[in-house]
This record gives structure tokens, C-alpha cells and sequence, in this order.
């Protein structure tokens, strides 16, 4: 376990500059997601943590140890690959006493730690079996128990997630989460997925094009963000245009619908589209040729509010998110 | 429609019955009779093979230099497989084709190249004289090392395909999954690498060594008197002494040991199977 | 400097001296036959001696267009053989699909010695003299799992939602065969030809055994100038069947793209 620092982190391919003078410091047991689409230079960043890429520029600190010169397999990081990649030829046991093989220590202590790691992830009933008896999420079981029995300074998890269905992945994200926090391990998650970086850190960056364009809570990130890509990337978000000329987001469910004129609305639009989905209704309205996505929890029954029926909408001042200039 | 398609699929079977599989087991009735002109099933093809010292003898040698092919196979054609699938970038491709490319010429023409660049006087004669390797003449040709090597040259690129396909099928991540966890490039090879690649070099055993037992060309070429092996005496028994029943036998002892070996290695594959 | 060594240096020096390895024999071949010395050894001076006696020997000209002939026919047969063994194979149950199959590619796995001593005491149990049709056969059994193997990692590619897209579009079975499968297979369908003409053009063993007498083929003839007294005439003849051979492949190359890399790598994507 360990602070984390990246200082001025920068690694170009050929003409491309994929990872672009990134600093970040992370305290000593913080959950953090890298969050961006795909391409922005995110698993470039954790692979060069990681140390299978070498930076072009800057350093990487855990404590006080710079790491750029050490080879990844003395960094003792647990990393969990996107597919998984456990060794196909050997069992769960096997698999995740193999990072313990390596560091030299007796067979009494492999076996009670492989132990120990393969209850964690609930999977004492399946370690006989090779991987490809397991199922999907079973197998990410056992990677995250295979990265987290060699008692890392740093957990890295690339997309881990993104292989399962939705529902498991809903599942395995609060379990990771509990795992985690038990283990009380410093980890970097990579995601291109909003909501499972909301879930599952304390502390999200978000990359776009090599550039980290912004870093903070979940609550900061999603409530305060600082430009247009943020707010539109984590979640939906409405722009519009003030009198003085600034531009500022409105999340569609801060936005309130009500078919009468009513003090304090700001725009008058006509709906355009509906679309229920169970908790929430989503609302499309036309304003000033303008689509604005509106949502409405379905705390009472439906809502009367009908397909090309004209609508007042309102927020209040301290919805606005004021954007930085593009 | 579905009875009608299925149809489709028996000329092939008729060929491979009548033209394979009703000749071989004509071959193993005629094993069984007489080439002294007495009718009625006999063993003695088979027991004058097992008690003469002389075939046993070839026999050993034909495993012995099937054997030694196999082993120099493998040591020429992993490396060269694991650079291919594992360090080149774009001369992976290049190095493909080239070693692809005999596979498309004459097999005699290979083996023939191969006797006039060894013989006395010959190209390579000639080269280690100029630099002083060795005076007077080479005396390779017509041993069994000239075969062996004739015989590498003709199979390893075969091995050097089924490795490096095996080797391909091994993810990039794994070996990053085993770095991570500590493990030095050496222990990654021997605990990962290697093991994930046996199919492939079983297979690629297989491929060399099964032939390597039925060759009668390249012995007689290039092993001249010294060259005898199975298949040369079964040659002759057809060309040379007209022993055709006997010929017979020593084919089917031949088969059989195809078979085992075969068998015996698809086992062995099959425990590295993790498909 | 350590990386460029491990990573770079080695791996490239050691294909080199196996493609020197792979390379020099053949080479050493191609130049000698261009070589005034009768017994292929040095000095080298330039002739063409060996080019001109091999255009006026009848017997090996003869022999080659012999040759050619039977891996022309042995190659439309085992593309004809092996097209309709793919497209009826579908329909078999697992069981017999794995047990034809097998059946098909077993003389890649036992020494074509073997097979070719069996036909001939096949030959002999039938009373018959050697023939063309059984030399024919015989090539047409040991080439066809080659045009086989061509054509089934074809058919495995094949997404069968094309035929059925095709039927769905209201396609007949008849149009759907030749407007969707056969372009698909048309590939595959010239390299496994080219493939079995390779290994038919190249056989020695069926062909020694089985060949009546007075005929002969390339290879048989190679084979007996080795015996009895050869001249670099067998260079320049190698040569021209190298060059040919190199230029069918490159043209089958060109044509097929990646086909053929596909169906010996057979690679899983």
C-alpha cells in the first residue's frame, strides 16, 4: 500500500502524444477511476504504471520510490487484465499462488494465504477447477484474488468489468467495491463506464485525448463539472447560453415540467418524445428549436403530460453549472 | 433436400475405401502368405523379421534417425517460432514466407541439392578448405549424418509452423499477468510460455518424426550403402529381391509403429489440451 | 542496449542462419547449373551448356509435360471430390463427420510407402497390369486432404446467416449455390487445386511404384539420373521447376490474398 504521484507522465507513439503530462496524487488506500472514452490514453496511463509501458516524460512515485526504471515484475502491483488473462493450463489454486511462488516463501504460507484470498472472492468450491470451467464473473473472481494474494502496494484494474452482463457487472461492482475497502489496497480503475466509476471510487479523473480534463469526487465530478466534456460525459446534460453570453449545463433531472405557466420558468417548448422506463420518465422537449432531455422520477403515478402538448420548464439558479470557454 | 446433399459426400468415401483402405487390407492378407510359393496363412514373414538381428537392427536406426531429425527440428524450429511470434513485428510476415516457400518446390530437387552440395569436391568442400577448416575431402555425404541432415531440411519448416501457431494463440496478457506477479522473463517462459505452447510442439514432433520412419528416398540418396533403413529394405523387397510378401510385413511393421507413436503422442497432447 | 540485444539481435541473426540453412543447398543447386563443371564443383564459369542439353532431352521434356498432365487431372478431381464432400459434409451427424473426415485426411499420416506398396499388391490381387488409372488414384488420394483441408477452413469461415440472409431475400437454393456459396468458396476452391497439383506434381513414391513401364514422370526421372550418373542438366531442370513453381505461387498469391496463410495457420479470429 502506498501514495501514489505521477509527475508530468507523458508517452507518445510515434506522432501521437497518448498520454500528456498527467499529475495526479493519489493517498494511501483510495479508490480511484480513470474515466474516459475509448482512446483517451487511460490504459496507456495504467499500463505505464503498470511498468509494461516505459514514459516518454515524467516520473511515477509510490511513497517516496520513483519506479520508471524498476521492471514490472518488482513493482509488485496487482494488476486484473480486461480478460482476465488467468493461465489457462493451471487451476484457481494454482493461478493464485503463482504471484506467491515467486517471492520465495514456504508452502505453509502459500497455501494459508491462497486460502485466505480464495475465500474472500467466495470461491472455495470452485479451486480445483481450471478457468475455462468457470464462468465469466467467477473468472474475474479469481483474477481479483490472484492480483490481491501477492499483498500489492497498488491494485490496477483494466475494464475488468466490461466482459460481464449487466446485471452481474451491477452485482460484481458493489461486491469489488466491499472487497476493496476491506483490503484497504490503493487502487487505479479504469473505465470508460460512468455509473460503475460513481460506484465504485472515492476519487474519479477523468482523460479525454491524454489530457486529464478534470479530478475529484464523484459528487464534484457529476455536480460541479468544469466543461463540456465532463458534464456531457458523465452523465446528460442540457446546455444552454445565459444573456451575457456564457454558457452553462442543466442535468435533465434538476429540470421541473409543469403544463401551466408558472413564475420563474425559464423556457416554454413543446414535447417531442417520450420514453418511460420504469423509475423514471424521459421527456424530449422542443424549446426555440432546441431538444431538451428532461427527466422525471415516477414517484406518483403518471404524469398527464401527453406527446405535442406545450410545457413550462424551471430550474433553480443554483442548478446552472457554469462551464469554463471551450 | 438434406438426403440429396448428404449424398455429396460419397465419392469422396468411395475413393479413400477402394483406393486406401481395401489395399491395406490386402496387404496385411498377403503379409500373412508365403513368398516360397506355399498357399495357407503363415507367420513367418513376421517371426523372420523379429529374429533376425539384421532388421532389428534397421529397425532401431530408422527410430534412431526419425529421433535425431525430430530432436534437431526442435531445436532449430522453437526459437525461430518463438522470435516470429513473440519479437518480430513486421518481418514476421517476410520470415513466414520464406520458410513457406520450399514447401513449394520439388522434394527430390531439395534432396538432390543437398548431395551435390555436400559431396567430395563439392561447394561446401571446397568453402571449409579455402578457410582452412578442414584438408582433403569432406566425407559426409553417403553417412547418416548427411541423411539426418537432409531430412531436417525437409521437415523443421513443418515444426516451425505448428509451434509458432500455438505460440500465436498465447495471449500477449498472460505474460504481463505473470510479470506483474513477479515473475522474471526466464520463469515466465518455463511456467507459461512453454507450457502453453506443448500442442503445438507435439503436434509439431508428430509431423517431423511419423514421416521420418517411412522415408526411403533421402536414406538412399543421400546415405548411399550406409543409408539402409526400414523403408529401403522394403524397396527392395519390391524392386530388388521380389519379396513381395515379405515387403508386405515389414510395410505392416512399419504401420504399426506409425500408429503407436501416433497415438501415443496425441495422448501426451491431449494432457496439454485446454481448449 | 540490453533490449535491442535480446529483443532485436539474436532472434534476427538466428532466422537468418536458419533461412541460410533452408536457402544455401537450393541456391548452391540454381548457380552450379549455371556452372561449366560437369560434377557441380568449383571453380564456377558461366555456361549455358546444362540450359541448352536440357532442351534438346526429350525424355525428361517429356517427362515434365507428363507430370503436369496427371497433377492437372489429380487437381480437378480432388477439387471437384472435396467441393462436394464440404457442402454435403453439413448434413452428416457429429459422429460420422469426424469418422469421414478422418477417413479423408488419413494419408497425410501414414507414409505414402505404405499406400503405395498397398496398391500395388492391390494391383496384383485384381490380376491387372499397372495402369494410369491406379497411378491417378493414387494421386488423387494423398492429394486430397490437402485440397480438403483448403476447403473446410473455408466453409468453417462461412457465416451460414449469408445463405439463409440469401434465402430470406427469397434467393432459390439453386441461385443461393451459385450467387453466394460458390463466389465464397471460389478461393479456397483454387487453392486446394493448387495445393493438390503441388503435391501431385512432386510425388515420387506413388508414382514409382505404381507407373507402368515405358512411362515415366518428372521426379521418377529426377530420381534415376541421381542413380545412374547425373549432370547439372538436373540443375537447370530444378531450376525451371523451382522458377515455375515460385511464379504459380506468387500468382495463387496474389489472387487469394491471405487465403492460403488462412488455411495452413487455420488461425482462430
Amino acid at each position: 500500500m502506498a501514495n501514489i504521484k505521477l509527475e508530468n507522465l507523458t508517452k507518445r507513439f510515434g506522432e501521437n502524444t497518448v498520454v500528456d503530462r498527467v499529475n495526479i496524487e493519489i493517498p494511501n488506500g483510495t479508490l480511484v477511476s480513470i474515466l474516459g472514452p475509448s482512446g483517451c490514453g487511460k490504459t496507456t496511463l495504467l499500463r505505464m504504471i503498470a511498468g509494461f509501458e516505459t514514459p516518454d516524460e515524467g516520473s511515477i512515485f509510490f511513497d517516496q520510490d520513483s519506479v520508471v526504471n524498476v521492471p514490472a515484475n518488482k513493482r509488485n502491483i496487482g494488476m486484473v487484465f480486461q480478460s482476465y488473462a488467468l493461465f489457462p493450463h493451471m487451476t484457481v489454486e494454482e493461478n493464485v499462488a503463482y504471484g506467491l511462488q515467486q517471492r520465495k516463501l514456504s508452502k505453509e504460507e502459500i497455501d494459508a494465504r491462497v486460502k485466505q484470498v480464495i475465500d474472500t472472492v467466495h470461491m472455495k468450491e470452485f479451486q480445483k477447477r481450471k478457468p475455462k470451467q468457470l464462468s465469466g464473473g467467477q473468472q474475474q473472481r479469481v483474477a481479483l484474488a490472484r492480483a490481491l494474494a501477492i499483498s500489492p502496494r497498488l491494485l490496477l484494474l483494466d475494464e475488468c468489468l466490461s466482459a460481464l452482463d449487466k446485471k452481474l457487472r451491477v452485482e460484481m461492482q458493489t461486491e469489488l467495491r466491499k472487497i476493496l475497502e476491506e483490503s484497504k489496497v490503493t487502487t487505479f480503475f479504469v473505465t470508460h463506464d460512468q455509473e460503475e466509476a460513481m460506484t465504485l471510487s472515492d476519487f474519479i479523473v477523468v482523460m479525454n485525448k491524454g489530457i486529464i480534463e478534470q479530478m475529484g469526487t464523484p459528487l464534484e465530478v457529476y455536480e460541479k463539472p468544469k466543461n463540456k466534456f465532463v458534464a456531457s460525459f458523465l452523465g446528460k446534460a442540457n446546455f444552454f447560453q445565459s444573456e451575457d453570453g456564457t454558457s452553462f449545463a442543466v442535468r435533465p433531472e434538476k429540470i421541473h415540467l409543469s403544463a401551466e405557466e408558472q413564475a420563474g420558468a425559464r423556457q416554454e417548448g413543446v414535447i417531442t418524445f417520450i420514453t418511460y422506463s420504469g423509475n423514471i420518465t424521459s421527456y424530449t422537449i422542443e424549446c426555440d428549436g432546441e431538444a431538451v432531455l428532461c427527466e422525471k422520477q415516477n414517484v406518483q403515478i403518471r404524469e398527464n403530460l401527453k406527446k405535442g402538448q406545450k410545457v413550462f420548464l424551471r430550474w433553480d439558479k443554483d442548478s446552472e453549472i457554469e462551464l469554463a470557454d471551450e | 433436400m438434406k438426403k440429396k446433399k448428404k449424398l455429396l459426400t460419397f465419392p469422396s468415401i468411395i475413393v479413400l475405401t477402394v483406393f486406401a483402405i481395401l489395399p491395406l487390407i490386402i496387404m496385411l492378407v498377403y503379409s500373412f502368405q508365403s513368398d516360397s510359393g506355399s498357399s495357407g496363412v503363415t507367420l513367418e514373414n513376421y517371426t523372420n523379421f523379429f529374429l533376425k538381428s539384421v532388421y532389428l537392427k534397421l529397425t532401431y536406426r530408422t527410430i534412431i534417425n526419425s529421433l535425431a531429425v525430430t530432436i534437431i527440428s526442435l531445436i532449430i524450429s522453437y526459437p525461430l517460432a518463438y522470435f516470429m511470434a513473440k519479437k518480430f513485428k513486421g518481418l514476421k510476415n517476410i520470415v513466414m514466407i520464406l520458410i513457406l516457400i520450399p514447401f513449394f518446390t520439388n522434394q527430390l530437387v531439395r534432396v538432390y541439392s543437398w548431395l551435390i552440395f555436400l559431396q567430395d569436391g563439392g561447394v561446401l568442400n571446397s568453402f571449409l578448405q579455402s578457410v582452412g577448416l578442414i584438408e582433403g575431402s569432406l566425407g559426409i555425404l553417403f553417412t547418416q549424418g548427411a541423411v539426418v541432415i537432409g531430412l531436417v531440411h525437409a521437415f523443421f519448416p513443418y515444426m516451425v509452423i505448428t509451434i509458432y501457431l500455438a505460440l500465436e494463440r498465447v495471449d500477449n496478457s498472460l505474460l504481463e499477468a505473470s510479470s506483474s506477479l513477479g515473475a522474471s522473463k526466464v520463469r515466465t517462459f518455463f511456467q507459461v510460455v512453454l507450457p502453453l505452447s506443448m500442442p503445438g510442439v507435439v503436434t509439431g514432433i508428430m509431423i517431423v518424426f511419423v514421416p521420418c520412419l517411412g522415408t526411403f528416398v533421402e536414406p538412399r540418396i543421400l546415405g548411399g550403402v550406409n543409408g539402409t533403413v526400414i523403408g529401403t529394405v522394403i524397396e527392395d523387397q519390391f524392386f530388388e529381391i521380389y519379396g513381395w510378401n515379405f515387403g508386405a510385413a515389414i510395410a505392416f511393421v512399419l504401420f504399426a509403429m506409425v500408429i503407436i507413436s501416433m497415438t501415443g503422442l496425441s495422448r501426451i497432447g491431449r494432457r496439454y489440451d485446454n481448449e | 542496449m540490453r533490449k535491442y540485444f535480446t529483443d532485436q539481435l539474436i532472434p534476427t541473426v538466428y532466422a537468418l542462419m536458419a533461412l541460410a540453412f533452408l536457402y544455401t543447398p537450393i541456391i548452391v543447386l540454381m548457380v552450379m547449373g549455371f556452372n561449366e563443371s560437369r560434377y557441380n564443383t568449383l571453380p564456377f564459369s558461366f555456361s549455358l551448356e546444362w540450359y541448352s542439353a536440357l532442351a534438346k532431352n526429350e525424355v525428361l521434356i517429356n517427362a515434365a509435360i507428363n507430370s503436369f498432365v496427371l497433377a492437372l487431372i489429380t487437381a480437378l478431381i480432388c477439387v471437384v471430390l472435396a467441393t462436394m464432400f464440404v457442402l454435403g459434409m453439413k448434413t452428416l451427424s457429429r459422429s460420422m463427420e469426424g469418422l469421414f473426415r478422418s477417413l479423408i485426411m488419413m494419408p497425410m499420416s501414414i507414409p505414402w510407402l505404405i499406400l503405395a506398396l498397398s496398391m500395388l499388391l492391390f494391383i496384383r490381387f485384381l490380376d491387372l497390369d499397372k495402369n494410369m488409372f491406379f497411378v491417378v488414384a493414387g494421386h488423387v488420394v494423398i492429394s486430397l486432404p490437402y485440397a480438403m483441408l483448403s476447403l473446410q477452413a473455408r466453409i468453417q469461415a462461412l457465416d451460414p446467416a449469408l445463405e439463409e440472409m440469401s434465402a430470406s431475400l427469397g434467393a432459390s437454393a439453386l441461385s443461393t449455390f451459385r450467387r453466394i456459396t460458390v463466389p465464397a468458396l471460389a478461393p479456397a476452391i483454387v487453392a486446394g487445386g493448387f495445393l493438390a497439383f503441388m503435391i501431385s506434381f512432386d510425388n515420387f513414391a506413388i508414382s514409382y511404384f505404381l507407373i507402368p513401364a515405358g512411362t515415366s514422370t518428372l521426379p521418377i526421372e529426377i530420381q534415376s539420373s541421381i542413380k545412374f550418373g547425373f549432370t547439372p542438366e538436373i540443375n537447370a531442370i530444378s531450376t525451371v521447376i523451382i522458377g515455375v513453381s515460385l511464379l504459380c505461387l506468387a500468382i495463387v498469391g496474389l489472387i487469394m490474398g491471405s487465403s492460403i496463410e488462412n488455411m495452413i495457420g487455420g488461425k482462430k479470429k
